[in-house]
């Protein structure tokens, strides 16, 4: 068991999960999974994860949104700090902007999805491994 | 067009109308001659009885003129079963059967009564006014004339042979003694309706010029009637077959938009998966998920090209999906069109440098299309993106833009192998092909034409081809500019 930054992975496509799982404890990351917005939120809650890459459109619809604001809404600082990285194309088809890339890992509430960066679907392990790396790298630092 | 619109039945009774207002002039031009004739010193004629027939018609026309306002307001409902006899011999049958038979009954029956009483009338005033020495007689062929218009073959017969009838009474009658004779007394000498000599032609040249005339005008009239029917019948039948290919239309509409919303949820249900199939197999070929022997690498990476060569199938049916529905409360934005093609032709700079294709872009023109600029992108990248694929290295790709007349005209011409002449008619169609394409360039979804189309043509213009094989093609969108 590695101790590298502690990565979630919240998607309802559990083999997407097993085979992302394996890309990033490839790179020595401590992955766990959850597959729903609210075992998600839990997850989040007990194991405090160092980042965590969301799904949108799980078995409810837009649940990832929900998950993202009761994420931010919480009063702990760690929350509205903990990097998220959606893995959807979702933004294609939605008026939502994702958060706009101003390279030091902040955020801008309102019309924007608080979230650190995004990765389509279909998932690019390489890429999404890059981005990982960037949003942990851009975290502020509590 | 529903029957109530038929000229028919309004027509009847517009006419009809004719005769109320005529009678009003008929009764003036009667009072005035009487007195006009009195103060002249015709003391044979009686003016007396004459104004009295006069204020007859007057009264009588009042009351035709309640009746008609009556039956104008209130549609009464002719008791079929009493009227029908009547109301059949009056109708022209031509007329029959075309809907609204009641209120074409009941005009005729209303007109064919009118003739009837105004021959009496005008019978009554043949006798006040010289009786077969009277110049009135030409009254009587004006009356035959309107029956034979308006009336059935058999009433309009009828109605001329009432009007003879009453003609040689009063002729008959004053030459026999039985009615007293006003004489004119203007060419015939006294006693001269006595005579035969008089009343006997007086009485046939009429005769024969009321039924010849009858005969003549209900010929023309019938012949007339029956053009009338025939282009109510077929204006029927056009509104009857306009309606069938609306109904026709609309079911091809619809299934049109249930294909596409199947393709839709088909495509979204098999991009999850297939998604997933690439990710997994990239983990693995990227060597994370551990070392691979070589034909392995080998199978995984075949697995992985036919993963993406489904994806963009997918991909594409759902764009094309999309379009189509778009037409339907998409909302519309004003798109700069050469701006959007600039951004397009930068986007794939670097693909085409990479396969040795040079590629430029023409913009003289700054139109503005109304429009989903999504889908518009994607239409000018499909023709780019096209052009790169099946032109050689060393070739180029060119797009422009130019305005023309109100349209905006978009064209992506590029110096590749060309698209033979009998592909030409079908290289929009889904998923077509032809021969050198899938020859020359493995990879292409059949798709992008197609959705090319639709979203020209979602956007109210069109596409065009010319192509000479082995030196290029060149298409062509044009559509409508904003305002």
């Amino acid at each position: 068991m590695s101790d590298g930054p502690k990565i979630l992975i919240v998607d309802d496509d559990k083999d997407l999960v097993a085979a992302l799982r394996i890309a990033l404890e490839s790179r020595g990351y401590q992955v766990s999974a959850a597959h729903d917005q609210y075992s998600g939120l839990e997850a989040a809650d007990v194991q405090r994860p160092d980042c965590i890459l969301l799904d949108i459109m799980m078995p409810h619809a837009t649940e990832g949104f929900h998950l993202v604001w009761q994420l931010r809404q919480r009063d702990e600082a760690y929350f509205k700090s903990v990097p998220i990285v959606v893995l959807s194309a979702i933004h294609e088809k939605t008026d939502l902007r994702f958060y706009p890339d101003s390279g030091d890992g902040t955020y801008q509430a309102g019309e924007y999805l608080p979230v650190q960066d995004f990765v389509d679907k279909p998932v690019d392990p390489a890429l999404l491994l890059e981005r990982v790396e960037r949003a942990l790298r851009l975290r502020p630092r509590a | 067009m529903n029957a109530a619109e038929l000229p028919i039945s309004s027509d009847l009774e517009r006419r009809t109308g004719w005769f109320i207002r005529l009678r009003w002039l008929a009764a003036a031009g009667v009072a005035v001659a009487a007195v006009s004739m009195h103060l002249a010193g015709a003391a044979h004629l009686p003016a007396g009885r004459i104004l009295a027939l006069a204020a007859g018609l007057l009264l009588y026309n009042a009351v035709l003129l309640l009746v008609e306002r009556h039956l104008r307001r209130k549609p009464v409902k002719v008791a079929w079963a009493n009227a029908h006899f009547l109301a059949h011999l009056a109708a022209p049958r031509t007329y029959l059967g075309l809907g609204d038979e009641d209120r074409v009954a009941r005009a005729a029956l209303f007109a064919f009564v009118q003739i009837t009483a105004d021959f009496v009338f005008l019978a009554a005033l043949l006798h006040l006014c010289g009786g077969i020495e009277s110049p009135l007689a030409a009254f009587f062929v004006f009356h035959v004339l309107i029956a034979s218009i308006l009336l059935s073959r058999r009433a309009t017969y009828l109605a001329t042979t009432v009007g003879f009838l009453l003609y040689a009474a009063v002729v008959l009658g004053e030459s026999s003694g039985v009615l007293d004779h006003y004489p004119l007394g203007w060419v015939w000498g006294p006693g001269a309706y006595r005579t035969w000599s008089l009343a006997g032609p007086g009485l046939a040249v009429l005769g024969v010029t009321l039924y010849l005339a009858s005969y003549l005008c209900s010929t023309i009239a019938v012949d007339l009637r029956m053009r009338v029917r025939g282009n109510v019948l077929l204006s029927r039948h056009i509104a009857g077959e306009r309606l069938k290919l609306e109904a026709a239309y609309e079911k091809l509409q619809e299934s049109e938009h249930t294909k596409s919303q199947y393709m839709r949820k088909v495509a979204h249900e098999l991009r999850g998966p297939l998604g997933t199939i690439e990710t997994a197999l990239k983990v693995v070929l990227q060597d994370m998920a551990g070392g691979l022997s070589e034909p392995s690498r080998d199978l995984i990476g075949r697995a992985q090209r036919r993963a993406g060569e489904l994806a963009a199938v997918t991909h594409d049916l759902l764009v094309l999906a999309r379009a189509r529905e778009a037409a339907v409360g998409q909302e519309r934005v004003r798109v700069e069109v050469g701006a959007l093609v600039q951004e397009v032709i930068e986007d794939f700079r670097e693909s085409a440098a990479r396969k040795d294709v040079r590629l430029s872009a023409t913009v003289v023109s700054g139109g503005v299309v109304l429009g989903d600029r999504v889908a518009l992108r994607q239409m000018v990248a499909n023709l780019v993106e096209n052009g790169i694929r099946y032109t050689k290295p060393g070739g180029s790709v060119s797009a422009a833009v130019r305005a023309q007349d109100r349209d905006l005209v978009v064209s992506v011409e590029d110096t590749g192998i060309g698209i033979a002449a009998e592909d030409l008619p079908r290289i929009f169609d889904e998923f077509y092909r032809g021969a050198q394409a899938r020859a020359y360039a493995e990879q292409g979804t059949g798709l992008g034409l197609a959705i090319t189309r639709v979203i020209v043509e979602q956007h109210g213009g069109r596409v065009a081809v010319d192509s000479q094989p082995g030196r290029g093609t060149r298409f062509e969108a044009t559509v409508p500019t904003a305002g």
